[in-house]
């Protein structure tokens, strides 16, 4: 049996979105808390509320999505000051980091003192911390969780130490539910029964449920070593006044940056490059890095200067004192095939003149169109910055009530409002029916009128009705009037839009 | 055939533009003097409809366009509200077109950065385009041959607009009162300016046609009808009757029938 040291952050995701424990808070995720802090769980808040009731219970929650890539970069540290003291480091996930504690122990001089030379690393690394020392992650992790700060279950101990657990531990709702029923509340009463039967009653993921209550380990640990940091970074002394300096010192960047990427056999998707000022401020902007080259990268970089410089001139903001560029979405490196036949590839001058537009607008500056499923034409284009993938995985359709027929020239981004008036002059209303009240006579856009020569709908949308924040529920119309325009309109709360201009 | 061969010929010179030209639509070779835009110039659209031909000027491009003719890129520049769908029903590429929906006060830049890559930029200028910005970018588009479309409402204000498109006559099908759908619409589109001297040049289309591309406009027989009773020698066998197609008459009525009942 391997003993196992576990260091364990309460309350990680929470934590990781930067809520303090002492606030309440709570990170979500689809309305339903996924973590929330030690001040937030006393006023009753629990782990899978759904957010109201979360809210009900404690109207002061702090509420915040869960990031999950900040959970990763946040523990990252972490993981860095643990390893400090023994190399080998098991992230189990983040918050949650694992190593073996045997050799360590004897080197620290015991099991108790290498718990709490961890516990006071991570502590100060910025962390509040429990760790625990046991047979196997599971009760490691149980021992870490236990208590004040954890504590250490002698080596044999571990059945013993987990047997007044309760069955909501092991993590396996629908399993922990059936052994309620049969009158099984604990570890202890579980791991009491045979495990031949266990095995044949419950299947495999029984079987390994029932391992873990005996105190038995399901897996040894598996140790990785930590992702190096494959950022590069850059110091000037004194603070370099001129572009030339920069983008000298970018390309050398640049040719470490890739050293170190195909040294680990890696491609990065995105680079980011961040250039700080004397004054404390710093420009950051991502790259699409499709095997740029180090002298493409230096001219990203000028690109990235240049296009800040000229909006304020007066501010020289005392000149660059740090460049660093970091890679972003590590791919491995798999090479790279151009498109044969058939295959529209971005050619180098659309990639350089994208590039270029970036520079001055941002990454979302320049965009393609995807067309994508969708009844209304707004629905139906999704705008895709250059560089990044299309969305993939959108719903085929059908798409009952599609509006057909030729597609609309203008689709305005924001739909403007527009007053539609029968022949006394009275607002055309539509009823949950779908009745329209009269026919339209007048359509008044800005205040200018115009005679309806011809309409037809009303077509009904309700979308997305099963979800209360998403749903819409319109009726549109397609319009002709006498000035031979021709208009898609929307009514959705009794107010008219001009969804779309047949121009 | 001896009278075929000059038709045939004009077919084929209408139908295969000079390669020095930025392809259009081949519903547009007519109205387009010389059968496609000249590489570097300016083109000005205007009025209602404006929106379509700049649908339609980018859809040529991006189908016929490039150099091996298999599609070009465009860029689109101040025009969030550019009909993605309408374009990709006229013949465009979608994945052939750079959208800069918002480029703000730095629009020449970007104007100038799409000059050197692309054959078309479409451009809604989103101010008074200052003398130095028209200098540099007319240049910018001479010397990479990309043509500059201008649309809105500062689109006349440019100087040295050799091309202006306009639509004239435009009447959607498929409407009426309170039934049908939009089917397509039939348009004049116009052509005047110095590369089109005189009164301009002319082509009735359908600016969507009903599957949403670009046609000419055949002229419409009235459909044939059976005409009760003998028929006079010299006597016309279609009776007096407007262009239009019986169903809209029919469809109108019914129409007329059920306001009536409504009412």
């Amino acid at each position: 049996m391997t003993r196992v040291l576990v260091a364990w952050c309460p309350d990680w995701p929470a934590t990781a979105v930067g809520i303090d424990a002492a606030t309440p808070g709570a990170a979500v995720v689809q309305g339903q808390v996924a973590a929330c802090t030690a001040a937030a769980r006393a006023a009753g808040v629990r782990r899978g509320q759904r957010l109201r009731d979360a809210q009900r219970r404690c109207p002061g929650l702090v509420v915040r999505e869960r990031d999950a890539d900040a959970e990763g970069r946040l523990f990252e540290p972490v993981a860095e000051a643990v390893a400090a003291l023994t190399p080998r480091v098991e992230v189990v996930r983040p918050g949650l980091c694992a190593l073996a504690a045997r050799g360590p122990a004897r080197f620290y001089g015991g099991e108790e003192a290498l718990r709490v030379l961890v516990q006071d690393t991570v502590v100060e690394a910025g962390h509040d911390c429990g760790t625990g020392v046991a047979d196997g992650l599971f009760a490691a992790e149980l021992a870490a969780r236990a208590g004040d700060g954890g504590g250490v279950v002698p080596a044999g101990g571990a059945a013993a130490f987990l047997a007044r657990y309760p069955l909501s531990v092991l993590d396996r709702p629908e399993l922990a539910d059936l052994l309620r029923r049969l009158g099984i509340k604990t570890l202890g009463d579980f791991a009491a029964l045979p495990s031949g039967h266990v095995a044949g009653r419950f299947g495999a993921d029984g079987a390994l449920a029932h391992r873990l209550a005996r105190g038995e380990e399901p897996r040894p640990l598996a140790p990785a070593r930590a992702a190096a940091d494959l950022s590069v970074r850059s110091g000037f002394e004194p603070p370099a006044e001129r572009a030339e300096q920069v983008v000298f010192a970018a390309k050398r960047l640049a040719g470490e940056l890739h050293e170190g990427l195909a040294a680990g056999g890696l491609a990065c998707v995105r680079l980011e490059a961040a250039v700080g000022f004397a004054d404390g401020r710093v420009l950051r902007r991502l790259w699409r890095h499709d095997g740029l080259s180090a002298l493409a990268v230096a001219e990203r970089v000028r690109w990235q200067l240049s296009a800040h410089q000229p909006a304020d001139a007066e501010a020289v903001w005392g000149g660059v004192t740090w460049l660093e560029l970091a890679p972003d979405q590590l791919v491995p490196d798999e090479g790279r095939q151009e498109g044969l036949w058939g295959r529209t590839s971005v050619t180098d001058r659309i990639a350089r003149a994208a590039d270029r537009i970036q520079a001055l607008l941002g990454h979302h500056g320049v965009t393609r169109p995807v067309l994508v499923g969708g009844r209304g034409p707004g629905e139906r284009v999704v705008r895709v910055p250059v560089g990044d993938l299309a969305p993939g995985g959108l719903p085929e359709g059908p798409w009952p009530g599609r509006i057909t027929g030729p597609a609309p020239a203008v689709v305005p981004p924001v739909p403007p409002d527009v007053e539609l008036a029968d022949a006394s002059g009275a607002a055309v209303v539509v009823s949950a029916r779908c009745e329209v009240s009269a026919p339209p006579a007048t359509l008044a856009f800005r205040g200018r009128p115009a005679a309806v020569t011809g309409w037809t709908g009303p077509w009904p949308a309700d979308e997305r009705w099963w979800d209360a924040d998403r749903a819409r529920r319109r009726a549109r119309f397609q319009v002709t009037t006498d000035d031979g325009a021709a208009y898609l309109l929307a009514v959705e709360g009794g107010r008219w839009h001009i969804e779309a201009v047949y121009d | 055939m001896p009278e075929a061969a000059p038709r045939d010929l004009a077919a084929a010179l209408v139908a295969a533009p000079s390669t020095a030209t930025v392809p259009v639509l081949p519903a547009l070779r007519t109205v387009v003097p010389g059968g496609g835009l000249r590489p570097g110039s300016v083109v000005g659209l205007g009025g209602p409809g404006a929106a379509s031909l700049g649908l339609a000027l980018v859809a040529g491009v991006s189908r016929h366009g490039g150099e091996d003719g298999e599609g070009g890129w465009c860029g689109v520049v101040g025009v969030p509200g550019f009909g993605v769908a309408a374009a990709a029903g006229m013949g465009a590429e979608p994945e052939r077109l750079l959208l800069v929906d918002e480029p703000g006060d730095r629009w020449p830049d970007v104007v100038a950065a799409l000059c050197e890559a692309v054959e078309l930029v479409l451009l809604c200028p989103p101010e008074r385009p200052g003398a130095a910005a028209v200098r540099r970018l007319s240049a910018l588009a001479r010397r990479h041959g990309c043509v500059l479309t201008l649309t809105g409402a500062f689109a006349r204000e440019w100087p040295g607009v050799r091309l202006r498109l306009h639509v004239a006559d435009a009447a959607w099908d498929g409407l009426a009162a309170g039934h049908g759908r939009l089917t397509g619409r039939r348009v004049q589109v116009v052509a005047e300016g110095r590369d089109a001297p005189g009164a301009g040049r002319r082509a009735a289309l359908w600016l969507p046609a009903p599957d949403g591309t670009v046609r000419p406009d055949e002229a419409v027989r009235p459909p044939l009808e059976l005409v009760p009773g003998a028929v006079a020698d010299g006597a016309p066998v279609h009776p007096p009757r407007g262009p239009r197609p019986v169903r809209a008459a029919v469809g109108e009525r019914i129409g007329d029938r059920i306001e009536e009942g409504i009412a």
